[in-house]
């Protein structure tokens, strides 16, 4: 098929899409519009190995700089969509320009939530979602600085155990009673902010930033109760929202992000979205969901180049997501639901866990730390969605493949 | 310079460089024969499953205990199953033969 494929947002799943389509033997043309200037590249060891040093920023890019070319990939850089028009097929570029399609893709991702407080523009404030922000916060994390971290995610999780290792003194504010809370169960939070506190992290749960403090860079914080943390650098990581805004007055469909069925078709023909900006059904998931991981833009990014291609292939994989903590790896398949039992697992190992969520008898998600193996027995077992026999799980010794 | 042969799944054959340091996954993912690696080498995803042929399967260090775990739930695992972000290339690699695995 010889069609003209626009994909705006050149990041995880935008590349996969052009990648795909060229698997896919797509001869068309594919024209990838992205607004940062690097070549594409993966966000994960931005808060881990770029943060450390342990990797030189090429290390991340996805693919050499003459891939393009060899795959006669069109790469417009430091280039960001500003309109989307259907009726007439064409999307406006900020230098004026217009590209026309004839299928486009939504990839824009998604940007981190921005905080209001006084003192919000002082130097040493920062967020991390790019490159260019994780290399500006590593050139920071000298031996001793202070770091307070607003937000107990997986960023800001991942970024204190980073600068611990770069001998940071580290702070975390976080509003909820327990970190990471939006994605993992109980225990994954006690378990994680424990190893945090060994190495000297500190946290105030329930505790909300009121205000950074300093004359021209930030050198204190203020908590909502009075307390005042010293420090050189605020990092704000509250979570992300997709980025939509390009899309205003295009008349598609969107929720808190864009509405996608699970052959990443939007409710617009010829247009599709795939990774942090979409909103997705998904068979495995109640409702639509927006699923921030590598999994799923790559999943998604597939599903929507097969459906370009006119070979279509629905997103049925098990979601899955991974996170890196000192030597923590925390790895978990599929969504708890909130009615869910929680039963906790025996990994047969030291300093580990596993636990699953389970309702009406089926594995609906698995959470592990340092057990790669029941991780991935759970994942297949959430995606063979048959009833579990939980009581063969009721002895000492007992692994969760054997229930595959 | 280390010279790597490569049969993809449709079973043609290739001759790729890549240099000593180098992750074997890395150079595989620059070339379009379905090597996802989708954690980007963090020994968390298996897609990155490649067989070695047996004399150069006992060139590489043994697999550790995690990609071990990751290994024995591949359907397509076979003897010489290794995960390719797993292996670093050094020059007594030259003329290593590797097949890549199918998708699970
Ligand atoms: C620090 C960090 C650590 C992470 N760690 C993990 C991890 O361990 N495991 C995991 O599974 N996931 C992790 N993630 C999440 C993962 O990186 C994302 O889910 C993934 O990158 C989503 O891919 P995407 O293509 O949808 O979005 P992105 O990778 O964000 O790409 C979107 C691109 O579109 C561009 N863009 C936006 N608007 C426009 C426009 N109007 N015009 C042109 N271009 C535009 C953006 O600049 C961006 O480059 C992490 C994310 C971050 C930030
Ligand atoms: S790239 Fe994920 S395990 Fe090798």
């Amino acid at each position: 098929m010889g069609e003209n494929v626009v994909i705006i947002g050149s990041g995880q799943a935008g590349l996969q899409t052009a990648v795909s389509l060229r698997q896919l033997e797509c001869a068309g043309a594919i024209t990838l519009v992205g607004r940062e200037p690097h070549l594409p590249y993966q966000r994960p060891p931005l808060s881990k190995q770029i943060l450390t040093g342990e990797w030189e920023p090429a290390r991340c890019l996805l693919r050499h700089a003459e891939f393009y070319a060899e795959h006669d990939l069109r790469l417009l850089r430091d280039r960001m969509a500003t309109q989307l028009n259907p009726a007439h097929r064409h999307v406006l570029l900020d230098d004026g320009t217009t590209l026309d399609y004839d299928a486009l893709v939504i990839c824009t991702g998604a940007r981190p939530n921005r905080l209001r407080f006084p003192g919000a523009e002082l130097e040493g404030v920062c967020y991390l979602r790019t490159l260019d922000e994780a290399q500006a916060l590593a050139a920071q994390l000298q031996p001793g600085a202070a770091l307070t971290i607003v937000g107990g995610g997986f960023i800001g999780m991942e970024v204190a155990a980073s600068a611990r290792s770069r001998q940071c003194r580290v702070n975390i504010i976080e509003s909820q009673p327990r970190v990471m809370q939006r994605s993992v169960l109980e225990p994954v939070s006690n378990f994680l902010q424990a190893r945090h506190e060994q190495r000297g992290v500190a946290f105030h749960l329930q505790e909300c930033l009121s205000a950074a403090h300093g004359d021209r860079r930030v050198e204190s914080v203020s908590l909502d109760d009075g307390r005042r943390i010293a420090t050189d650098l605020l990092l704000v990581a509250v979570g992300v929202r997709p980025d939509l805004e390009w899309l205003e007055g295009s008349g598609i469909e969107c929720g808190r992000g864009v509405h996608v069925d699970t052959h990443g078709r939007t409710s617009i023909d010829g247009i599709y979205a795939a990774g942090d900006v979409a909103e997705t059904l998904h068979p495995l998931l109640p409702g639509r969901q927006v699923l921030e991981s590598v999994q799923n833009a790559v999943s998604q990014g597939k599903a929507a180049a097969a459906s370009i291609a006119g070979r279509p292939q629905p997103y049925t994989e098990v979601p899955w997501f991974w996170s890196e903590q000192y030597h923590y790896r925390f790895q978990m398949a599929g969504l708890p639901r909130p009615d869910d039992e929680l039963v906790s697992l025996d990994t047969g190992q030291p300093d580990s866990l596993c636990l699953l969520s389970v309702g009406g008898e089926r594995l609906h998600a698995v959470q592990c730390i340092n057990s790669p193996q029941d991780y991935m027995a759970g994942r297949r077992l959430i995606g063979l969605a048959k009833p579990l026999a939980l009581d063969r799980l009721d002895r000492p010794g007992a692994r969760l493949k054997e229930l595959l | 310079m280390i010279r790597i042969g490569v049969t993809d799944l449709g079973g043609a054959r290739h001759e790729v460089q890549a240099n000593a340091g180098d992750r074997l996954m890395e150079v595989l993912r620059e070339y379009d024969w379905g090597v996802a690696a989708i954690c980007g080498g963090m020994c968390s995803c298996a897609t990155c499953h490649v067989f070695l042929e047996q004399d150069w399967f006992d060139r590489f260090p043994e697999a550790d205990y995690d990609e071990q775990d990751l290994l024995d739930f591949l359907d397509h695992r076979a003897p010489n199953s290794r995960l390719s972000c797993q292996l670093t290339l050094e020059p007594e690699h030259d003329g290593l033969q590797v097949t890549l695995a199918p998708e699970e």
